[in-house]
Order: structure tokens, then sequence, then C-alpha cells
């Protein structure tokens, strides 16, 4: 059988973290391919039911990166994403979602190296953990 | 008629389960009484302890699919017509089953799927022992007449049934049961008597709920649309059509609707004949009580009292149709 | 209490506070009652207030438009849901007239109806109520009557995190998507529901316990912070379906993290934020 590999839906804001994705890949920077994109304008778009979404139709993972605290593109976007974060990860802990499977992070645009980092921990965090299996 | 003494319930029971597939309200944990094919071992609540939802989940389910399709070909997903014996449904329910043949067997097309479960069904109906606060069979048809609509008729005297056979199918299912005396006979007769209190006159009900009733308003403002009076009825058919992408193909199936949703008369250019709560309300009363009467000859309400039990807002659909209206 | 009611649905009618008095009425049963709307003075003699007065009234102020001058007759929970409107700006404050009733727990009256008592006892009681976390009506112009809470409160009935997605999965796998739940929430108001939308399918209308998954998880999400804990959902539901229990572990979260009460604050919770919330729960420490 071959190797299992995570498929992991990372959502990016664009101003920083899709620019540190970005810095990560014109460094030649090497970061596994488990990762599809979803370049959003702000973190603060980021609804939560992107992510149900996302694991009910079977990603592995979730990875949800944006400005820092004080950056954000729009002023204050990321501080209501920062608020929701929390009680996203408690209703997915109460429906039995593990927390390793969902990873919210702050990644500025100069951040290629942690972009490539966080992406590496998390599909080897992943990979500890049996296949999510799509919800039918 | 037959005697089968509760006790002899779970035998009479396996017994079936050697030629059919039994069908009967078995409850889920905490939930209500929810009709499914009983596993061995498993008991069915046909007691009258706990509040049973409709059969129509069996016979037509919530979710079912019509065909599908993988690599380009089409997979007909039709069931197969296979024996069943439902078992603890409520005459009122057999009644329905009557209205959901004019539905779904009547004309040139019937539909393949629910008579599938239909076709060779021994319909075991109960009078229950114990009359639910919201029952109101008499209110909607002679139910004498309903028994037309079993195979069997079990009367609950408390400690044993008295199985009335009604069909040949049914004389044949319950032979091996001891007979019961003329006082058994009577008791059941006066069980069955107090479901009926008399007919309406449909005539009369039609004219009382006339399209511009200006009492329409006042009935349905508290009503939120829910919808869970049309889900809990025995004899609503209303279903929805849909199709969704899956791996490696797509799949039409069948799910419940209802006519007390927004989108149930929604159309495509955005227009909606039935945009509040009002003309959805009277919809319902309209269809059970005028329209299928035109069509059928029959009440589409059976008088389960669900809708009554049910409804998160105590609208009384007996109040709404008006005192009874004896012959 | 019943005429203390009447007589101040009466006042409220005759002085011109309102146009209509929401309140109660005897239901078909005497463990049921049913929603009421008086309009006149002899209309507010059918109103009456006991442990059957399980709906959440509230559900109709969004019915009308903001300039109606409303009274509503409500639960301590009931405000509560009163309360998140307000802060939504769906009702204005100086247009709703709150009766507040002091209220011990309320009867579910299928559960009633199955006993055979409507005597309130913890085997009757509606379920949230179990659970029940407001003491008092949280805006009220008057509150009448007291009461004394007798009902045993409910433990933790989460099951372990291991059984959790079992759980579920069987849980909603019993949805029929009837939307009672949505229907009968007094903060679900939202014109269009995202369950409705065709473009883009958030869910699919298909009964099966993945999709059903997707409807009541989103349900809870949409509900944080804003869930009063009335327990209408779980009442409502003709599967009998745990619907609130998702949204009462959130209400506790949300309690935890940024001692925040549904119905207590000016304004909602997801609608405002604080330097100082920093990565509270986001990273752990």
């Amino acid at each position: 059988m071959s190797e299992y590999n995570p498929k992991i839906l990372a959502v990016l804001c664009n101003w920083c973290s899709y620019a540190g994705a970005d810095l990560a890949g014109s460094s030649r920077m090497h970061y596994p391919t488990n990762v599809r994109i979803l370049r959003v304008p702000c973190s603060g778009r980021v609804d939560p039911m992107f992510v149900l979404k996302a694991f009910k139709s079977g990603f592995d993972g979730v990875i949800v990166l944006g400005c820092h605290p004080g950056d954000c593109h729009y002023a204050k976007g990321n501080y209501y994403t920062r608020r929701r974060i929390p009680l996203l990860k408690n209703l997915l802990a109460n429906l039995g979602v593990p927390e390793e499977r969902f990873h919210f992070e702050w990644v500025s645009a100069s951040e290629g190296a942690r972009f490539a980092e966080l992406v590496t921990e998390f599909t080897a965090a992943l990979k500890e953990l049996p296949p999510m299996g799509k919800m039918i | 008629m037959k005697l089968l003494p509760k006790s002899g319930v779970a035998g009479f029971i396996k017994e079936l389960s050697k030629t059919r597939e039994v069908v009967a309200p078995v409850s889920d944990g905490e939930s209500y009484a929810v009709f499914k094919s009983v596993a061995p071992g498993e008991t069915p609540i046909i007691d009258g302890s706990r509040f049973i939802l409709s059969p129509r989940s069996w016979f037509m389910p919530g979710y079912e699919v019509l065909f599908e399709t993988k690599d380009g070909e089409i997979v007909d997903k039709t069931p197969e017509t296979k024996a069943y014996a439902t078992i603890g449904l409520y005459l009122a329910d057999a009644h329905a089953l009557e209205v959901f043949d004019r539905v779904f067997l009547d004309g040139d097309k019937p539909d393949p799927y629910y008579n599938a479960r239909r076709a060779d069904n021994a319909i075991f109906a109960l009078v229950p022992a114990k009359k639910r606060w919201s029952v109101f069979w008499g209110m909607t048809g002679n139910v004498c007449d309903w028994k037309k609509a079993c195979d069997v008729v079990m009367y609950d005297l408390g400690s044993e049934f008295v199985m009335e056979p009604m069909t040949d199918r049914g004389a044949e299912l319950t032979k091996s049961l001891a007979d019961a005396d003329d006082s058994k006979k009577a008791a059941a007769d006066a069980l069955l008597a107090r479901y009926d209190e008399g007919e309406v006159d449909v005539k009369a009900i039609g004219e009382r709920l006339m399209w511009d009733n200006p009492k329409w308003e006042e009935v349905s403002r508290k009503c939120v649309a829910c919808g869970v009076c049309t889900y809990g009825c025995p004899s609503c058919s209303c279903f929805d059509m849909r199709d969704d992408l899956k791996c490696g193909g797509a799949e039409r199936y069948r799910c419940l609707d209802s006519c007390q949703h927004a989108d149930f008369t929604l159309m495509g250019s955005g227009y909606n004949p039935r945009p509040g709560r009002m003309p959805r309300t009277r919809q319902r009363l309209l269809h059970k009580f005028k329209y299928q009467p035109e069509q059928f000859g029959m009440i589409g309400c059976v008088g389960c009292g669900r809708c009554v039990e049910l409804c998160p807002v105590g609208i009384d659909i007996r109040k709404i149709v008006g005192g009874k209206e004896t012959k | 209490m019943t005429d203390k009611l009447r007589e101040e649905a009466k006042r409220v009618l005759r002085e011109g506070i309102a146009e209509m008095v929401i309140g109660w009425a005897e239901g078909s049963a005497e463990f049921k009652t049913t929603p009421f709307f008086a309009f006149t003075e002899e209309d507010c003699d059918r109103l009456v207030w006991n442990t059957a007065c399980v709906n959440n009234l509230a559900k109709y102020l969004t019915d009308y438009p903001k300039e109606k001058k409303i009274a509503l007759c409500v639960k301590p929970c009931d405000s509560a849901s009163v309360n998140v409107l307000i802060a939504e700006n769906k009702v204005l404050r100086e247009n709703i007239y709150v009766i507040g009733l002091a209220c011990g727990g309320v009867i579910d009256p299928i559960k009633a109806a199955d006993a055979g008592t409507c005597e309130l006892s913890d085997a009757t009681a509606k379920y949230a109520c179990l659970h029940c976390v407001h003491d008092k009506p949280e805006v009220a112009d008057i509150v009448l009557g007291e009461a004394e809470r007798k009902l045993t409160p409910a433990g933790e009935d989460m099951p372990p995190f291991e059984e959790r997605r079992k759980y579920w999965e069987k849980e909603f796998d019993k949805c029929v998507r009837c939307y009672a739940c949505r229907q009968v929430c007094p903060n679900c108001y939202c014109e269009q529901c995202f369950a409705d939308r065709t473009d883009p399918k958030w869910t699919s209308r298909k009964p099966t316990a993945g999709e059903s998954w997707m409807f009541h998880a989103v349900r809870v999400m949409h509900m944080a912070g804003r869930c009063v804990g009335c327990g209408e959902c779980e009442r409502v539901c003709p599967k009998s379906i745990p619907v609130e229990k998702l949204s009462r572990e959130m209400a506790k979260y949300v309690k935890d993290i940024y001692d925040y009460t549904a119905g207590m604050g000016e304004k909602p919770l997801l609608g405002t934020y604080k330097d100082e919330d920093y990565d509270a729960g986001v990273h752990e420490e």
C-alpha cells in the first residue's frame, strides 16, 4: 500500500501569508506538497464554514494563516478571526475531530521559512493520525 | 378473530420473520419510536408506551437514490419487491397508506420505488388500548371502513391483542393463533367504537375552509413554518428530487419536502406564489380537506394527531377544521 | 399569576404602550399552551402563565417591522433572546415592552403526555431547563411573580472525546433535515439560510449523516455567542436529536474564555474584539 499522504487545505491571507508562501517558493525552500492553497483577501474572510466544509469533504487537516495582529491590511480583520477561531476549535473538539487537525497561525510576508516549517510540522503531525475519511 | 397474548408477541414476530421481513416501531435510545426493519432480538414498541413517528419514514424514506451514474452508465436503483409485514402502525396509518396508494400507484405510471415496499406487505394495524389525547380518527372518516386497508387489525386489550384478519393473507399469517371468544370480540368492538366519534361532513368542511376566509391570517400568525406537521404526517406525500455529484458520477435522489417551507413553491425566476406563512398554512389544510376529497374522494387527514402533538407552537388542526359534524 | 399578567397586558393596551401583546394561551390539552396575540382587552383574558408556557416568543419579534410597538411576555431565557436581537439591531428596545415572568422551569409537552401528568419534575421538564443559566429576565420593563428552582441541574452530558465522532454520526444520521430547529430559533433570522442556498452549495439537501453534520456544525457556529440555551431547537426536533448539546458546550466555552454570556452583553460577541484576547485559545503556551 502506498504511503498515507494527508491532504491539507491551507487558507492564506492575500497580503501576508500568501506572500510568505510565495517567498518560500521563490527562495527554493522545501516543504511538503500536501498542501492545497486557498487564497483569501484577509483571514477575516475565513468563514468557519470553509473549515467545516473542508473536513466534511475529507481534508485531513486545515491550516489557516493570517497577518500578525496589528499588521492586517484591513486594519482589524485578523482580530475578528482571532475571536472566532477558538470557538471553531472547541466545536471541532466536541464533534470528535482532534485539535491537531486544525491549526491557526500568524505568518507575515517575510516569513517564508516559517511557512515552510509550519507546513512541514503540520504534515508530520497529521501523518501520526489516521485519515479523516470523507463524511457521506 | 384470534388471540395473541403480549408475552407471545416476540415469538409471533420471530415466526413471521421466517417468511417476511418484519417492519415495526423500535426505539432508538431516548428518541420516539421509529419504523424500521426489526433486527433479531429487538422488541418493537406496540404497547402504546411511547410516541410513535409515522410509518411514512419507512414507506417513503427521507433519502432514496433513484438512480446513479457510474462511468457514464446509468445504474438503476429501484429496490426489489420483497415480502414484508408491517406491525404496529395505527389503524389511521393504514388508512393513510390508502391515500398514498392514490398518489403513487394510481394512473398509468405507478411509482416503482413505493410499490416495491407496498406490493407484498402484510399490514398489521394497531388499535391502541389508550387513546392519546391528540387522536381524532373519528373526525376524519369512518373508522370501521379503514379496517379494509389492513390485513390484520390488532386490538390492544391490555394483556393481549385480539387479532382480526381482514384478508386471506392475514388469515393465513394468523392461523396458528388461538381463537378469541365472544367476550373478547365484544371488547375489541367496544375499543374501536371509542375511536369512532362520528364522521365529518366533508362538504361542510370544504365550505368552511374557504380560500379567502379572513381567519387564515389569525390561524397562521403563530406558525413558525417549521414543517414538523408535514414531516410527522403519515399521509403527506410531497417530496423533492435533486441531483448530487459524487465520486465518479452523480446520483438523483428523492428526499422529503414540505409545503411549509419557503422554497417549496419558489420558482427559478425568483417568484414565489406562496410567499408568506398564511398561504402555506392554508395550502396544507385545503389540500387535506378540500383538494384531496375532490380528487380521491377521501380526506387527506387521517386524524392520527401527530401534528397536534409535534407542533412546536400548538396549532391544533382539529380546532381549525372546526366542530365535529356528525352524521 | 395569570391574573396579574392579564392585568398588566390590559394596562399595556389601554395606555397605548403597545399595539399587541404576545403571550401564551390555553392549548388543546392541559400540558399544552399556544402562542397568542392579544389586540384588545377582551383578548387579554385568554392569556395564561403556567409551567406549560414552553414557547420562546421572541421568535415573533422579527416577523414585524421594527417600528411596531409590541409587548412581549418572556421567561428569563426568552428575555436573553430579546437582548440578542436588540444587540444585533433587529428590534428596537424603545419599541418593545417586555413583560418578564419569573420561571422555575417548564415542561416538555410530549414528555408530559407520555408521563400523563403536567406536574413539573425532572422527568417531565424540558431538557434545557435542567441546564438553565438564567436566573431572572435580563431585559424586562416589569417582572411578575417569583419562582423557585426545584429541578435538579443535569450534569455533563457530552460523551468522552473518543466516542464523539461515532456519537454524532449516529445522531445526525437520524436527522431528516426538516429544519424545525432553525425555524423555531428566535435568533435564526437570516433571510436565506446557508442550507437553502444552491450556489454556493454548502450542504446538500440529502439527509445523510455527513450532510447533516455540516448543517448542524455550521448552525452551532452561527449561534456561537448568540445561543441563549432556551432549548427550543431540541424540544421541537421530531427525531429528538440533542441538537442543543453542541451549542450548550459552546456557551460554556465562550463564558470560560471571553467571560461572555449570550443575551447579557451590549454588543455581539463576534462583532467586537479586544486587544487583550491575544491568542486566547489560539496558541497554547
